[in-house]
């Protein structure tokens, strides 16, 4: 079958009534959980994962998808409204986007940052589907050397990106490998770490962990704090720009599309440092860059075309190569396993029908979107009057649930509450939990790669360097981890204030 | 923050400390004929030599004090250890009292935690949501919640 077979029938999964209302049901939860700082959908589709072991596989990744992509679009209208963004890639919005809304412009800037969304979005996905089937006739061509090369690089390219100092991310991806070893070695049997405990025998869970490292230690972070959300009181009219909006606007929505999506394919970019990226871009090719942080319009639709490009983009090294380029994706692959479906060049192989109909189900989706942001602004409006009060109970009993609910036994909890107080203590010592989800996630298919392929060497590391694509990889996962270290005794990372 | 960092770095070397004797007892075997321990004990490694560049690190990096505010300033770090210790007591309860008694009772110590609330919204709010989670999760998704002593769940 070809390519536009493989799409119809992914058209015909994807149009069932099920499988668009666990759309919608996404993109809606995802906006709602943009528009709430405090929840993200890290979180969010930790919570729900176990709920998505009652329904189809299909079903069950097109909506946590659909919460992905939906909280890019819900992130900006905090940004612009309170100053406070949503999602932690809205974060460049605020500059220009409440600038814009205390002129009067919350409508056009709310407008075309959904607008812009939506096109990037919409150009990501098309990239999604004519370069995922090549890049999986690729992959399929490497062996546990060449994966075990790339997953050192992604996770080297992760902890190369971390905020944080570049020795406390390696440390946390360190600390993620050892606890994906808890449990039974698949190859010999034994159970390794597991001290005498018969609950960890099939090791920790994904869900438990990341509850706890995100969800749990979320909670702990926000009620220590007195929350404040003043409301930007100003008239939201016009939500659609004008011309002259759309003539500034036009070429930051291309430029943010491209620099979203391929940065989205990378490990570890991701719609954070595209939205800068973008951001810094459209400031050094304006002709007013001294404007930029007064309410200017390409600061607002370049880096939200960015990050949804980039949310779009970060599925195709998921589902092609079965690498997570970022730890929602990471999450997702774990989702994907839990489902019974591996990631990877033989899911797009073996289950057209599954892949195809997710790609399908983002176009709806965004569809969606674009609906859900635009005429329901004022909704959503009111939805960020929801004080944390009522919030933060409800997001601790459904982690409560979620971990209880996937074995029937307490033990998962109790993981979830260590790993709540772990994450909460992480969060205060600036280590980051992300390289240690992905860590968690690739250090099993690290072993049995690497296991595989001493066996195939006999024992001689020689394998990695005499195989042209892991020798490649290796020596771009050294060369970024020696740059890192060369730029701390130079001088430090660029913050993030260095790059606005 | 440096001693902090210290101390932290310090348990890392621990923990590193700990997985690889854990690793050698579970075998580490041959780099042709890799053993249960094998990468336990090289990632255990890796970790010991990343804490101890890291506590070298912080130990001869110049004090910085400019700026400096310790993670537990200006904030109200009691409401955490309540509920931590209110989740602890939800789990250990749970199959005692089973999911409605013990949600009602977890639900109420929350909804209180932030500030006083009107008494009978929060008895509403969590009888409503114990109503719409009880439908949602055992009703539709058939999870299997604990009845406890009372057949409550």
């Amino acid at each position: 079958m070809d390519i536009l077979g493989h799409i119809l029938v992914g058209f015909s999964v994807a149009f069932q009534p099920i499988n668009l209302f666990y759309c919608f049901v996404g993109v809606l939860l995802g906006t709602l959980i943009g528009v709430l700082p405090g929840i993200g959908p890290v979180a969010t589709i930790s919570i729900l994962l176990p709920i998505t072991l009652k329904i189809s596989p299909v079903a069950a990744i097109i909506m946590l998808a659909g919460i992905y992509y939906g909280a890019q679009y819900g992130g900006s209208t905090t940004s612009i409204l309170l100053n406070i963004p949503g999602e932690a890639s809205s974060v460049i919005t605020c500059l220009d986007g409440y600038q814009m809304a205390r002129k009067g412009r919350a409508g056009p800037a709310l407008g075309i940052s959904a607008i812009s969304s939506f096109i990037a979005a919409t150009l990501s996905i098309i990239g999604m589907t004519f370069l995922s089937y090549p890049l999986a006739g690729i992959a399929l061509k490497f062996g546990p050397p060449e994966y075990f090369c790339l997953m050192i690089l992604a996770l080297i390219i992760l902890t190369y990106l971390a905020q944080g100092p570049i020795l406390k991310a390696l440390i946390m991806a360190v600390v993620g490998l050892l606890l994906s070893y808890i449990g039974t070695d698949i190859v010999t049997g034994s159970m390794r770490f597991t001290f005498g405990i018969l609950d960890l025998s099939d090791g920790i869970g994904l869900v438990p962990l990341v509850m706890g490292l995100f969800g749990v230690s979320e909670v702990l972070i926000n009620i220590e704090q007195t929350l404040s959300q003043d409301i930007l009181k100003t008239k939201i009219t016009h939500l659609l720009p004008t011309l002259k909006d759309w003539g500034l606007a036009k070429w930051a929505i291309v430029r943010g599309s491209i620099i979203g999506f391929f940065l989205g394919i990378l490990p570890g970019a991701g719609p954070i440092i595209s939205s800068f990226v973008s951001y810094s871009v459209e400031k050094k090719v304006s002709k007013y860059p001294e404007k930029f942080g007064t309410g200017m319009i390409e600061g607002v639709a370049g880096p939200e075309a960015a990050n949804n490009a980039s949310a779009q983009g970060a599925f195709i090294p998921l589902f092609t190569l079965g690498i997570p380029p970022n730890v929602t994706m990471a999450i997702l692959f774990g989702a994907l396993i839990i489902h019974g479906l591996q990631p990877g060049p033989l899911l797009i192989k073996e289950h057209p029908d599954f892949f195809w109909a997710v790609v399908v189900s983002m176009y709806v989706g965004n569809g969606m979107l674009l609906f859900l942001n635009l005429p329901l602004i004022p909704l959503w409006v009111k939805v960020l009057k929801v004080p944390y009060v009522i919030l933060f109970p409800l997001i601790l009993l459904f982690c409560l649930i979620g971990s209880y609910s996937l074995e029937n036994n307490t033990v998962d909890v109790y993981i979830m509450i260590l790993f709540g107080i772990v994450g909460y203590l992480m969060r205060k010592f600036k280590y980051e939990g992300a390289p240690l989800i992905m860590a968690f996630v690739l250090g099993p298919l690290m072993e049995q790669a690497l296991r595989r392929s001493l066996i195939i060497s006999d024992g001689s590391f020689s394998i990695f360097i005499s195989r042209p694509i892991s020798a490649a990889t290796l020596i771009l996962a050294f060369i970024l981890l020696l740059s890192s270290f060369l730029t701390k005794f130079r001088g430090k990372k660029p913050e993030t204030e260095e790059i606005i | 923050m440096k001693r902090s960092e210290q101390v932290i770095s310090l348990f890392w070397m621990t923990l590193a400390g700990w997985v690889c004797f854990g690793a050698v007892r579970l075998k580490v075997g041959s780099f042709s004929d890799p053993g249960s321990g094998f990468l336990p004990f090289w990632v255990g490694a890796l970790l010991g030599v990343l804490a101890l560049a890291h506590f070298f690190n912080i130990t001869l990096a110049k004090p910085q004090m400019k700026g400096y505010e310790s993670p537990w300033a200006n904030v109200k770090w009691r409401n955490g250890v309540y509920v931590i210790i209110a989740l602890l007591l939800y789990t250990f309860l749970l199959p005692r009292l089973g999911y409605i008694l013990d949600t009602f009772l977890l639900m109420l110590f929350l909804f209180s935690l932030l500030g006083r609330q009107k008494w009978w919204i929060v008895i509403l709010g969590t009888l409503l949501i114990i109503g719409i989670t009880y439908l949602v999760f055992k009703i539709w998704l058939l999870v299997q919640f604990p009845a406890g002593w009372w057949g409550l769940g």
